[in-house]
C-alpha cells in the first residue's frame, strides 16, 4: 500500500517536473546561412554544450542519411554512447550558399549559465569542422550574428 | 552578325577553359599505361597539376596506386607539394587506405614510415587495415607492416568486429585467420551483436569454409541468414547456401536483424532472386515486416535496377501504400531511385499518387531528386552509345498522366523550381519549364526561386535563365534582402569575378 502511494507520488512529481520543464523552455528561429563552399550538401548538427564543454543534447540535425552521421565525428561519439530519438529534429542537408530556417527549443535555465550552442559540420570528401560556429547562450550571444569558421557563413537566432 | 560573333567568342572561351581543365594525371587512360617517372615529369612540365583532385576527390597518387603504377612513380608523386601522406582523398581515405587495398606492401611500409595514420577512419568508418581485409588481401606481410607499426591486434572495428572476423569471409583456406590466431585472436570472437566467425563467413557463402568452421567448433546464429542474404557488395549467394543454413543447420528463416530487417530486405535489392525469395516465402516469412526505419521489402525492391523482385513482392504484399519513418511509400522511392518501369508497376497496383512525406512534400519533390545530369562523354564505353530514354522525362510524364499537379507548390511554399535550383543544372530547369510553375512564388522562409538561385550560384547561368523566364528581381526576402544583396554575399561569384549587376 505504502509502495503504491510512493509510486503515485513520484509519478505525480515527475509529471509536474516535466510539465515545468516544457513550460520553461523557449523556441528560437534559427537561420543558418551556408557559405559558397564547393562540394556536396553539408551535414550540420546543432548541439547543446554544457559549461564543462560536454555534449548535453542534440537540438537539430541537417542531413537525414544515417550512413553519413559518423562524419560528424565528435557528435557521433556522443550520439552512439547516448542515442536519442532524433527523427523529429532531422531535416535535409544544406547545399553551399543555401540557407536553412529551423526552430529549436532551449530550456530557459540554460541561458546565461555557461552553456553554448555548437554547430558542427561535415561535407563528403572534405574537411570536418567540429566547431564551425559556437554561440554562447547569453543574452548578448543570442542577439548577435555569429560568423562561421567552416562551411557556415553565419547563424542568426531570434526568439519566437 | 554581332550576336554571332559574340556566340562564337563565348564558344571559343568555353573550349579554352575546358582545354585548360584537362589534366592528364587525372585520366584513367594515362594510368593504364603504367607510366614511369619521366612520363609523369613530362605531364607536369606540360602544366598538369600533380596534386589536383577530381570532383570525387581522387588525385594522381590514388589513380597511380589503384592502377598499379610502378612504386617509383608513386613515390615521385608523393614528393610533390600538396600530396602529404595524410591528404584526404575520396571518401576521406588517405593513401595508406589505397595502398593497403591494393596489397602494395612496399608502399604501405613507405607510407607508414612517412607518418601515415594507421588508424585513420574513412567516411564509412573503415581503416586502412580493414579496407585491405574487405578487399580480400591475404598477404600476411601486409598485416605484419601494420602490427609492426603499433596496430593493436585486439582493436575492435565496426559493430565490435575483430580483425579475424573481418578476415574470415575472404579466407577459405584460413591462412589469414590462423595468422591472426597466432597473434592472439580467437575463432571464438564475436562482435557486439553476437555474430560469430561463422556468421561473418556466411557473407561470401562458401559452404566448404562454413563446414570447416563448424568442425572447428564455431557455431552459427540465426543472424547468419541475414548476413548471407546481404551477400557481398557485388555478389549474391546461391539458393544452396540458404538451404544449407535453414535445412541442415536449422537456422530460423524468419530471423529479424537488430535493424529490424528480414532476409527479404536484402534479397530484393539484388537481381535474379525469384527462386530464393519464393523459398523464404514458402517458409512463412513475413513479407510485410518493416525495419526500424519503417522500410519494407517492397520499398527496397522499388529502388532496384530491374523489376523482377518488385513484381514478385507486389503480387503478394498486403498494402502497397505503407510509408516509412520519413513518410516515403514504395512509389516515392521508385520515383526517386527506381526505374520508370517500377513507377508504372506501382501505379498499376493503385499506389497513391498524392502521397505526402513527413515534411509534406509530394512526389514532385521526389521527381526532382531523381534527376541525374546526363553523362557528357568520358565515362567509359557507354558514353558512345545512343542516348537511352530519359528516365526523368518518363517519370514526369507518368506523374502528370496520373493526375499529379506538378505546378502546385508544396505545403511549405516550395515549388519545383526551389528544389530544382539546388541541382545547379540548367538542363533540369529547362525540363520543368513547360509545367508553368509560378516562378515568383515565395516559400515559407520568404525566398523566391531567384533568391535561392543567387545564393547557391557558381556562375550566372541559372540567374540569367530565371530573369529571362520572368523572375522578378525586386522581390525582397523576409529579412529585407534583395536578390542583388544576396548575390553580393556569394563568395563563389565574387571569387570568379562574375558580375551581378544584371540583378540591380
Amino acid at each position: 500500500m505504502k509502495a503504491i502511494i510512493k509510486t503515485a507520488l513520484t509519478g505525480a512529481f515527475i509529471l509536474l517536473l516535466s510539465f515545468q520543464a516544457t513550460a520553461q523552455s523557449s523556441k528560437y528561429k534559427c537561420m543558418l546561412q551556408m557559405s559558397n563552399y564547393m562540394g556536396e550538401g553539408a551535414y550540420v548538427v546543432v548541439s547543446l554544450i554544457n559549461a564543462k564543454g560536454e555534449y548535453e543534447k542534440t537540438l537539430y540535425v541537417m542531413g537525414d542519411d544515417k550512413k553519413w552521421y559518423n562524419s560528424l565525428k565528435e557528435w557521433y561519439k556522443f550520439n552512439s554512447k547516448k542515442p536519442s530519438n532524433i527523427s523529429a529534429i532531422t531535416g535535409a542537408s544544406v547545399t553551399g550558399g543555401d540557407r536553412s530556417i529551423t526552430t529549436i527549443e532551449i530550456e530557459n535555465s540554460k541561458i546565461n549559465h555557461g552553456y553554448k550552442l555548437r554547430f558542427e559540420s561535415a561535407v563528403e570528401d572534405q574537411k570536418y569542422h567540429v566547431n564551425d560556429v559556437e554561440i554562447p547562450l547569453t543574452t548578448a550571444g543570442i542577439a548577435a550574428k555569429s560568423e562561421g569558421k567552416g562551411y557556415i557563413r553565419y547563424v542568426r537566432l531570434s526568439k519566437i | 552578325m554581332k550576336k554571332n560573333l559574340f556566340v562564337s567568342l563565348a564558344l571559343a572561351a568555353t573550349f579554352l577553359a575546358s582545354a585548360q581543365q584537362k589534366n592528364s594525371l587525372l585520366e584513367q587512360s594515362f594510368w593504364k599505361t603504367s607510366p614511369d617517372v619521366a612520363a609523369v615529369k613530362a605531364a607536369i612540365a606540360k602544366g598538369d597539376n600533380p596534386s589536383e583532385s577530381t570532383q570525387n576527390a581522387f588525385d594522381a597518387v590514388v589513380y597511380a596506386i589503384n592502377n598499379e603504377a610502378p612504386n617509383e612513380t608513386i613515390q615521385f608523386l608523393l614528393e610533390q607539394p600538396g600530396n602529404s601522406v595524410n591528404k584526404s582523398t575520396h571518401d576521406n581515405r588517405i593513401y595508406l587506405h589505397w595502398a593497403a587495398y591494393k596489397g602494395n606492401v612496399e608502399l604501405v611500409n613507405h607510407l607508414i614510415a612517412k607518418g601515415s595514420d594507421i588508424n585513420l577512419e574513412d567516411s564509412h568508418g573503415t581503416t586502412p587495415v580493414t579496407f585491405a581485409l574487405n578487399a580480400g588481401q591475404k598477404n600476411t606481410a601486409l598485416y605484419d607492416a601494420f602490427l609492426k607499426a603499433g596496430l593493436d591486434v585486439n582493436k575492435k572495428y565496426k559493430d565490435g568486429a575483430t580483425l579475424l572476423l573481418l578476415a574470415v569471409p575472404n579466407d577459405p583456406d584460413l591462412t589469414l585467420t590462423n595468422y591472426f590466431i597466432a597473434k592472439g585472436l580467437s575463432l571464438k570472437d564475436t562482435d557486439k551483436n553476437g555474430n560469430t566467425a561463422f556468421n561473418y563467413a556466411a557473407r561470401t557463402g562458401n559452404i566448404a569454409l562454413l563446414k570447416t568452421l563448424l568442425q572447428k567448433g564455431v557455431k552459427p546464429t540465426d543472424n547468419a541468414l541475414i548476413i548471407a542474404a546481404q551477400g557481398s557488395r557485388r555478389e549474391a549467394n546461391t539458393i544452396e547456401v540458404f538451404k544449407y543454413l535453414t535445412e541442415d543447420l536449422k537456422l530460423n528463416p524468419s530471423v529479424v536483424s537488430t535493424d529490424g530487417e528480414t532476409v527479404l530486405h536484402s534479397l530484393v535489392r539484388k537481381p535474379n532472386q525469384t527462386e530464393i525469395i519464393n523459398y523464404f516465402l514458402s517458409k512463412g516469412i513475413d513479407i510485410n515486416k518493416a525495419d526500424n526505419d519503417g522500410n519494407t521489402a517492397l520499398m527496397n525492391a522499388a529502388s532496384g535496377r530491374d523489376t523482377e523482385a518488385l513484381e514478385l513482392i507486389l503480387s503478394k504484399v498486403k498494402d502497397v501504400n505503407v510509408q516509412n519513418a520519413k513518410g516515403e511509400s514504395a512509389l516515392s522511392i521508385a520515383v526517386q531511385s527506381g526505374t520508370p518501369e517500377a513507377v508504372v508497376l506501382l501505379l498499376n497496383k493503385k499506389a497513391d499518387i498524392n502521397v505526402l512525406d513527413k515534411d509534406n512534400n509530394n512526389l514532385g519533390y521526389y521527381l526532382i531528386q531523381s534527376y541525374r545530369p546526363q553523362m557528357m562523354g568520358g565515362r567509359g564505353p557507354e558514353a558512345g552509345e545512343a542516348p537511352k530514354e530519359d528516365p526523368f522525362a518518363a517519370k514526369l510524364k507518368l506523374l502528370q498522366d496520373n493526375g499529379l499537379n506538378l505546378a502546385q507548390a508544396q505545403k511549405d511554399g516550395n515549388t519545383l523550381y526551389h528544389f530544382a535550383l539546388l541541382k545547379n543544372d540548367l538542363n533540369l530547369l529547362q525540363k520543368i519549364a513547360p509545367l508553368n510553375i509560378d516562378i515568383n512564388a515565395k516559400n515559407k522562409d520568404g525566398l523566391t526561386a531567384l533568391h535561392k538561385a543567387v545564393m547557391i550560384a557558381k556562375n550566372d547561368t541559372l540567374i540569367k535563365y530565371l530573369l529571362e523566364s520572368g523572375a522578378k528581381k525586386d522581390i525582397k526576402t523576409d529579412f529585407d534582402e534583395s536578390a542583388y544583396d544576396l548575390a553580393k554575399e556569394n563568395e563563389t561569384l565574387t571569387q570568379n569575378n562574375i558580375s551581378v549587376e544584371i540583378l540591380k
